[in-house]
């Protein structure tokens, strides 16, 4: 490779809170056009809030991931991680990575456990119906599952693009979004304890000996359908998740390949959901390139700003991902159940969070990093968060 | 292509006018992954060759030939002798049926001291598997050559030249609705490019070929001597929404022939060296469907020499004639540059590290660059049957070994057919 080809890149990584020492450093440079990846020791603190590595590397696409022990002022260490992905190195450059404590401080709601994919019946046949997600509590206190909302992205993991206006920094564009009912004080959640959320709370078996028993689950969502030949069907026994909008107008069904990001987050108090809709509704355009030509296109969808926004976990299959369509602050990875989309090999698979048992109480991973902190192509279990 | 050129050249000195028509058939294995197990096929095949006059000629040939093979492994392409390493991959493979189509008409000119020709090749193919991964691939490849030549006494003196247009279209359907499995793009003979993996199921080869040679061609026996140089240039292209170019292949082929000729035997010399050299296409992000390139980087060389001894014997029976015609090959591979190293590597003690990729297609990387050396022999026996129309048969056997993955093909014909 010709010299003209290395480009000297200077990463800054800007440290959560004032250090006074910085141990070690390691920064993973991996080339995602060829999946290879180098590793690099050692960065210098340049001040009490920013260290420094500076590299010569090929021209490329790169993903970035930086982790380092750190000493505070105060004499707290701890280890911290700064990721960055889909890089572009063109020309000699300054990259700047935000690090984060491992440990997080502030724990609350997570998404768990994510069954996007649906199941096969013996006969080979896709049943759909039985997809769920699980949502855990994290905190050390008792938490309030009421008013929680659950959402799916307007734009698929697996293909980026440049919106007008670009609001990522600010907000999450949704295009599905469905709340646990209540007041705020009727669905307590102990510390460490699930609540299941289904697409349809029955008993999958009898229709799929390969599916399974949902009917005890914690809630469902049900879409009152205005097609007769595509209709959901309600358990009355399971409490229904409050629609406060979804794209389609027959039912919604997660993003069957997984390529669409999922977040957990609340409306301000006292904000109504006609308040939310008039004043939140996002509309973009952006250029779309095919071979047969290239088009201006529009489209309309909801921004759920980031601040309102509890946890969020990216899906895309392995080999597709191009960007995060949440802010990387947020979620910097992405958790995956195949390589490809349309992976046969996808079915009963689920994305589960990594979790330990802490004297009793199950602690789950959560660095907003979700391809650090998902166990990827888990065999599907409803229960293993909430027995 | 050289060597190809040259008996074409031959022909037309030495060849009177004849015709001659022929069905054949073939059966082989092989423990060669890229071949197929077992394969067989028919071919339907006719030449002629017309002297208008002593000075004018015209000939042509055509052929159809079908052919089937089982348990092909890694390669979904169609020509990927010519192609590799800018394959299309996949880890499940299965059988191939395989349509070709080949036609060459010309015209020749000799008189004293001027001998020149001008044809037009076309070939076709179509190859296909009728079960997921479901690879559809159609070659058109054209040629136009041309010689011009000075005759002196027993020898012509030619200067042979060659341009072509080559393209491939290469799809893979699923229809299973359950889903599909991975196809792999390689950019190295042992390495695919990983961003592109699974979700490109098309891509669209072009490129051309040009070349030329001197020759040195008895009129009816003598020496024979050719030296020629081939330049070809392959482009292959994702376009399963926008095209994207990943990876450019060019090759030089420098050849050489000594041989002598009767109208009763020859014997050839031929060898030469290919050098391969491939340019891999880097990307950057990707957006609006649109990728941005960053860089075209080297990141393929071989070099391939070969040799190959050729013979032929006519035998004179008490009824008809028994023609021997053996031929001994071996190409020797040397991969001067590839491997996970080649995109390029930062500064100092920071290296690239070892990636799953690699291995997935390592095995595939070792059949692609491997030596070997090749064997054949056919006996034609032609039999005259009434005025200037004949009867022939020719059973044929080829073998085939590789010598570092130890792997062999062979393969036994039978053609028969009338002349006239």
């Amino acid at each position: 490779m010709p010299n003209s080809e290395l480009r000297t890149s200077q990463f800054v990584i800007n440290l959560p809170e004032k250090c006074q020492s910085i141990e070690s450093a390691q920064l993973t440079i991996t080339d995602v056009n060829m999946a290879i990846a180098a590793n690099y020791q050692g960065a210098t603190l340049v001040d009490d809030t920013t260290a420094q590595t500076v590299l010569t590397v090929p021209v490329g696409y790169y993903d970035f991931r930086f982790e380092a022990t750190v000493t505070t002022l105060d004499g707290n260490t701890y280890r911290v991680r700064a990721v960055s992905n889909r890089k572009t190195i063109e020309s000699d450059a300054t990259i700047s990575l935000n690090a984060y404590a491992l440990q997080k401080q502030d724990r609350d709601f997570v998404i768990a456990e994510v069954f996007f994919a649906g199941t096969l019946t013996p006969e080979g046949k896709q049943y759909n119906g039985d997809k769920y997600f699980v949502i855990v509590n994290t905190a050390d206190s008792v938490l309030y599952a009421d008013g929680l909302i659950l959402m799916e992205s307007k734009f698929k993991n697996s293909s980026k693009y440049i919106l007008t206006p670009d609001i990522m920094s600010s907000a999450f564009a949704v295009d599905a979004l469905y709340r646990i009912p209540g007041s705020g004080k009727q669905v307590p959640v102990e510390p460490g304890q699930a609540l299941l959320i289904v697409d349809i709370a029955i008993d999958h078996r009898s229709a799929n000996p390969n599916s399974f028993d949902l009917s005890s689950a914690d809630f469902e969502w049900y879409d009152e359908s205005t097609s007769p030949n595509v209709t959901d069907v309600d358990n009355p026994a399971v409490p229904n998740l409050e629609k406060i909008f979804c794209y389609t107008a027959t039912i919604w069904v997660p993003h069957n390949q997984g390529a669409t990001t999922f977040a957990l987050g609340r409306l301000p108090e006292g904000m109504t959901d006609n308040e939310y809709l008039s004043n939140y509704e996002y509309r973009y355009k952006y250029i779309n390139v095919t071979s047969a030509g290239t088009y201006q296109m529009s489209g309309s969808c909801y921004r759920f700003p980031n601040a309102w926004i509890i946890d969020a976990a990216n899906m895309c299959p392995h080999s597709v991902q191009q960007w995060t369509a949440i802010h990387e602050s947020i979620d910097a990875g992405w958790a995956y159940v195949s390589e490809l989309g349309s992976d046969k090999s996808r079915y009963s698979l689920s994305v589960r969070r990594k979790n330990e048992l802490v004297r009793d109480t199950m602690r789950l991973q959560d660095t907003n990093n979700s391809t650090e902190d998902f166990l990827h192509a888990q065999v599907a279990n409803p229960f293993y968060f909430r027995p | 292509m050289i060597i190809s050129l040259l008996l074409i050249l031959t022909t037309l000195l030495t060849d009177t006018t004849h015709t001659e028509a022929f069905v054949g058939g073939g059966y082989g294995a092989s423990t060669y992954a890229l071949e197929g197990k077992q394969y067989g096929g028919f071919t339907i095949a006719a030449r002629s060759v017309y002297d208008i006059s002593a000075k004018h000629r015209v000939f042509g040939e055509a052929s159809y030939s079908w052919n089937q093979s089982k348990d092909n492994r890694f390669v979904e392409n169609a020509d990927y002798e010519l192609l590799y390493p800018y394959l299309t991959c996949d880890t499940v493979g299965g059988g191939l049926k395989s349509e070709h189509y080949a036609f060459r008409g010309g015209y020749r000119m000799l008189t004293e001291h001027v001998l020149w020709h001008l044809a037009l090749q076309f070939r076709a193919e179509q190859s296909y598997r009728e079960v997921d991964p479901r690879p559809k691939n159609k070659v058109t490849d054209l040629s136009l050559d041309g010689s011009v030549g000075y005759v002196d006494g027993g020898y012509a003196y030619s200067l042979v030249a060659g341009v072509g247009r080559y393209k491939q279209t290469n799809e893979i359907k699923f229809y299973s609705e359950l889903g599909e499995s991975m196809i792999y793009h390689l950019v190295q003979p042992g390495a695919d490019y990983v961003r592109f993996a699974g979700k490109q199921k098309e891509a669209y080869y072009h490129g051309y070929h040009v070349g030329g040679s001197l020759q040195v061609l008895p009129k009816a026996a003598g020496w024979m001597a050719s030296a020629g140089y081939e330049f070809t240039a392959v482009t292959k292209e994702l376009h399963d929404n926008t095209y994207i170019p990943i990876g450019r292949l060019r090759t030089h082929d420098i050849s050489a022939l000594l041989g002598y000729y009767t109208a009763h035997w020859h014997a050839t010399l031929s060898g030469g060296v290919m050098l391969r050299r491939g340019t891999q296409y880097i990307y950057g992000s990707a957006e609006n469907n649109y990728y941005h390139l960053l860089s075209k980087r080297a990141n393929y060389a071989e070099n391939r020499f070969y040799l190959s001894l050729d013979g032929l014997y006519v035998m004179v029976l008490p009824f008809g004639q028994l023609v021997w015609h053996p031929t001994l090959t071996g190409v020797a591979g040397l991969t001067a540059e590839g491997g996970p190293t080649a995109s390029g590597s930062p500064q100092g003690s920071l290296k690239w590290g070892d990636r799953s990729a690699v291995t997935r297609f390592s095995e595939l990387g070792d059949l692609l660059t491997d030596s070997h050396v090749a064997a054949r022999l056919g006996i034609r026996y032609q039999f005259p049957l009434r005025g200037k129309f004949g009867w022939f048969i020719e059973p044929s056997a080829d073998y085939t070994h590789y010598t570092k993955t130890t792997r062999h093909t062979w393969q036994v014909a039978l053609i028969t057919g009338l002349y006239f």
